[in-house]
């Protein structure tokens, strides 16, 4: 038989793993740095390098250049040995990299620089938006291009999983990335509250299932049986839990908003749908450590193997605490706290962080012909790193149940037991520590890891893998035509499920249960119909697919599809319906700006807008969140993390002097608080005649400004911001200006004003305003 | 592909292989499976208790029902029961502490206020009235126009009770710091600035 060889493109799967190791260094650096901000507060050194700017670069770059790069680095090796075909395109591969990485700096840029769409893991301006996706799409045609060219003629589970990353990213980038642009580095998401809080959390669950799961679940499939040298556990296993994952995930995302002002209903189905996921998810775990079955032993010696297990059952762990989590009841108590912060910790650090160093390890010394430097210092590196994540984890466990407690703690008489938000913030402090000690460990072991791989790399030099392949390759079965597969058993099955679920749901009463029975006794038949049909002699219709690239995908795109269109119509279509019914009013065109600056300095990172249904909550906060309140809010600010205290209703609750003086110096007002200084925002002048160009802009996405406001705008913010400069100039003495000036304290055009102005309105609308006169005479008994 | 079958001792019999990954195919663990099953099942459940039958109490129903309960249960609070209290020098202290957590930001740390927040609370001048039950109305529902927030909820009714104790201690103390504001109340009523005399009001 004829032969030619193949050489694979291993250049690129250098490029992104080397890009990986960098970026895991630079965004673990940041990481410590806002941990420290936490515990200590001045190290908030500048505007740019505050708390509120930095998290956001600290989660994209973990996620995005360390995750990013380091899953790119892994596809791009498995796929090529696991379909024998070198990358389709070299152009393609370096457009990729260099393309990636040249988001990664504009986001280094960006985000210190206050640019930011405040959507979390989602906070790059559109400009970078249309970079992602066009890069993306680069990967994707790279990728599938490849499959086109493949001498294997069925796909490899960890094909599978990389197929449903490239779909499903490209889903939820494009369309929480729905934003209209104000200015070159400015844009309002086209979603109004409540749709933006479920569209950008169905993105940020998924961007973990689908960016920092899935693929790494792929790479598992690849490098564990590899570094193992021993039998994938099992090929059925690989099937349900890889269908069960796609099809359930995209459904979870409501739990991120449990108790909030999302209808009840979506509540439910985000929690019930991350139950049902946990067997799923533990699917994968379970054909990871059964793959190890007879390889136990080397885990003594082999670090490779140590890590990758050590990573999937972090796996394993986190996948469990995700379904605790979204048991309504463990939310109302974790939400808001540092137990989310442990839990992504868990994910991040010991699934994807170990994984990720078992893969480096791995790889480098067969990318440069050599033997790993120093097997010795790969096993310090897995010491260190467990016990950070360890200390890490358990450290924000107790924080995060320490505060939940705290916060709904009330006296014998109603009232709270730390009515001081403050309070619940100084008892967890020493927690803030620990957890910098924890991910200080890790940060040394992921250093000493970068010297071991260079040290290894410059021992050998760079090889590229060559396979021996026959010439001609095996004929493309096309014997089943592609409609017999789409329309095939199982997937007709799974549709006359779903129509029968979906019905139930539109029904009410006794027809709602027949339909229900009916949908149970129809999976009980087809479960039963397909353990007949196992041992037949004809291809089974899962092994078809596998050996058509383009059907599995069409499929996978239908199964990721289904629960976001269910979970994010109903609001498309409730919301303007709210917006014709509701008594708010669109922000001033100060508030407006004001709101801008908020979301500048990143406040969402540590204050919510949603005061949740509870006692101890409204008594902390106000009357609980209603859709209402956040109607004109593109993006939403409900937020997801509560350092500081919820702001929804902070609206007159305070006198603007109070607002000056606590962003100026907040420990004059609040000793013992952590938050940044913001005294600069005094002396940062807003343009207030770009103001009508967003109130255009905030009319095309729906909020109903008159012509006048927008055409008044301008003249209209100046005069509310003299207002409010006035009133702090008579009240507290506040040496006031129109220029800056040296002994100027508050510019009237500033940002400070404009946010004191938007923090005054939150909560309340303009009418419900009370005169000064009206509350007194209101005596209780 | 490689077409020769191997069985595993360990894994079984190996179905597919790719680059040299063998790939098994066991069983489903039982137990793993089960609990698959029991979470769809739990899900569909729960949908009915909650959606379809609505014998369950969602979030916003259990908080309306426990906010009922609460306000049915409120006591009477009067001039003479606020007065008797500041004599009870447990909860003059009690007052004192929540004072210096709460109000000492806007009022100061011995109630003499601070410029542009808090009046001066050891005066005798009183903005929203001086009589106790006037006090416990200011605390209670707070000032929005001045950035009194209410008080009520997060001090609990015990709590307002308390604090106002405290102050009543510290009136007419005369603790230099912000300066007079409002209208001189003495025990009786409000009266006159410049010459002392009483005024009718019309305080509860």
């Amino acid at each position: 038989m004829e032969t030619q060889r193949i050489v694979y493109n291993d250049k690129v799967v250098r490029q992104f793993l080397w890009a990986s190791v960098l970026f895991g260094i630079v965004g673990m650096l940041v990481g410590i740095i806002v941990a420290l901000q936490l515990a200590y507060w001045p190290a908030n050194l500048a505007p740019y390098l505050s708390f509120g700017r930095l998290r956001p670069l600290h989660t994209n770059a973990l996620i995005f250049a360390f995750v990013g790069n380091m899953l790119f680095s892994g596809i791009y090796y498995s796929t090529q040995r696991l379909v024998k075909a070198r990358l389709a395109s070299d152009l393609l591969s370096a457009t990729h990299f260099w393309g990636w990485q040249l988001i990664i700096v504009a986001a280094a840029v960006t985000l210190p620089l206050g640019i930011s769409t405040a959507k979390e893991y989602a906070e790059l301006e559109w400009p970078i938006d249309i970079a992602i996706a066009v890069i993306w799409v680069v990967f994707a045609i790279n990728f599938f291009w490849t499959l086109g060219k493949r001498r294997e003629k069925h796909l490899y589970v960890a094909i599978w999983f990389y197929i449903a990353t490239i779909i499903t990213i490209a889903v939820l980038h494009i369309v929480n990335s729905f934003e209209l642009p104000v200015s070159a580095w400015k844009s309002y998401s086209v979603f109004a509250g409540v749709q933006d809080a479920m569209v950008q959390w169905w993105y940020g669950h998924n961007a973990v299932a689908f960016f920092l799961t899935t693929p790494i679940l792929g790479i598992m499939y690849y490098f564990l049986p590899k570094a193992a040298d021993r039998p994938v556990f099992s090929y059925r296993l690989s099937i349900v839990h890889f269908w069960g994952l796609v099809f359930l995930y995209i459904w979870a995302g409501p739990h991120h908003l449990l108790y909030t002002a999302l209808p009840d209903w979506a509540q439910s189905l985000g929690m019930v749908f991350s139950l049902m996921l946990w067997a799923p998810s533990w699917g994968g775990m379970l054909n990871g450590l059964l793959t190890l079955r007879g390889a136990w032993d080397k885990l003594r010696t082999d670090p490779v193997l140590k890590f990758l297990a050590a990573g999937v059952t972090f796996y394993g762990m986190s996948t469990f605490e995700g379904p605790l989590l979204s048991i309504k009841a463990v939310s109302g108590l974790a939400h808001y706290t540092d137990w989310i912060i442990a839990h992504v910790h868990g994910g991040t650090l010991g699934w994807n962080g170990l994984m990720a160093a078992g893969m480096f390890y791995w790889l480098v010394p067969r990318l440069y012909g050599t033997k790993l430097h120093s097997r010795g210092a790969a096993n310090f590196h897995f010491w260190i790193a467990t016990v950070g994540i360890l200390l890490y984890v358990i450290s924000m466990w107790v924080a995060g149940i320490t505060q939940g407690l705290m916060w709904r703690a009330m006296n014998e008489t109603g009232g709270l037991l730390y009515p001081n938000f403050v309070e619940t913030l100084i008892a967890i402090r020493p927690m803030y520590w620990a957890r910098l000690v924890g991910g200080s460990l890790y940060f040394i072991g992921f250093i000493i890891m970068t010297w071991n791989l260079i040290k290894t790399a410059q021992a050998g030099s760079a090889v590229d893998g060559e396979i021996e392949v026959p010439v001609l390759t095996e004929p493309r079965d096309k014997t089943v035509p592609w409609p017999k597969l789409v329309f095939g058993q199982p997937i007709m099955a799974s549709v006359i499920v779903m129509a029968l679920l979906f019905a139930m749901v539109l029904f009410d009463g006794l027809m709602s249960t027949v339909l229900a029975l009916a949908a149970v006794m129809w999976i009980v038949a087809a479960i039963a119909i397909s353990i007949r049909d196992r041992n037949s002699e004809k291809i089974p219709w899962h092994r078809a697919i596998e050996g058509r690239a383009g059907v599995f995908t069409v499929i996978v795109t239908l199964a990721i599809l289904v629960g976001g269109i269910i979970e994010i119509i109903p609001l498309v279509i409730s919301v303007p319906e709210t917006i014709r019914t509701t008594k708010n009013v669109p922000y001033t065109p100060l508030e407006l700006e004001g709101r801008d600056v908020y979301v500048r300095e990143g406040c969402y990172t540590c204050h919510s807008q949603m005061i949740r249904p509870f006692t101890w909550e409204t008594a902390r906060y106000g009357e609980v969140s209603t859709l209402d309140d956040s109607i004109f809010d593109h993006p939403f600010q409900w937020g997801s993390r509560r350092i500081g205290p919820d702001l929804a209703r902070v609206g007159g609750k305070y006198a603007d002097v109070w607002h000056y003086k606590h962003m100026t110096d907040p420990r004059e007002i609040s000793p013992g608080s952590n938050m940044p200084p913001y005294d600069h925002l005094s002396q940062e002048a807003l343009d207030f005649s770009k103001t009508a160009n967003k109130l255009r802009v905030m009319r095309n996405v729906g909020v109903p400004y008159k012509p006048d406001q927008i055409q008044t705008a301008e003249e209209v913010a100046r005069s509310n911001a003299a207002t409010i400069a006035a009133g702090l100039a008579e009240n507290a003495g506040v040496a006031i200006c129109e220029e800056p000036s040296t002994d100027c304290e508050l510019l009237v055009n500033s940002r400070m004003v404009a946010l004191i102005a938007y923090l005054q309105r939150l909560g309340r609308v303009p009418a419900d305003k009370p005169s000064a006169a009206a509350d007194t005479k209101e005596v209780a008994p | 592909m490689n077409e020769v079958k191997r069985t595993d001792e360990l894994q079984g019999e190996i179905l597919h292989v790719y680059d040299d990954i063998e790939e098994a195919d066991n069983n489903l663990p039982v137990w793993w499976l089960l609990t698959f099953y029991a979470a769809i099942a739990y899900g569909l459940v729960y949908w009915f208790y909650y959606h379809e039958y609505g014998i369950g109490k969602l979030p916003p129903q259990i908080h309306a029902e426990a906010i009922a309960a609460a306000e049915a249960e409120r006591s009477i609070v009067t001039d003479e029961s606020l007065d008797a209290l500041a004599l009870d020098e447990s909860a003059v202290e009690a007052g004192q502490e929540i004072f210096m957590a709460q109000c000492f930001a806007c009022h100061d740390a011995q109630g003499q206020g601070r410029e542009g927040l808090g009046p001066n609370l050891t005066d005798k001048y009183w903005v929203h009235g001086g009589a106790p039950i006037d006090i416990h109305a200011t605390v209670t529902n707070g000032v929005a126009a001045k950035g009194m927030p209410p008080w009520a909820p997060i001090l609990g009714e015990t709590g307002v009770n308390q604090v106002i104790a405290y102050v009543l201690t510290i009136r007419n103390t005369d603790v230099p710091g912000k300066g007079p504001e409002g209208e001189i109340w003495e025990p009786g009523g409000v009266v006159a600035d410049d010459d002392a005399s009483p005024k009718d009001t019309d305080e509860p």
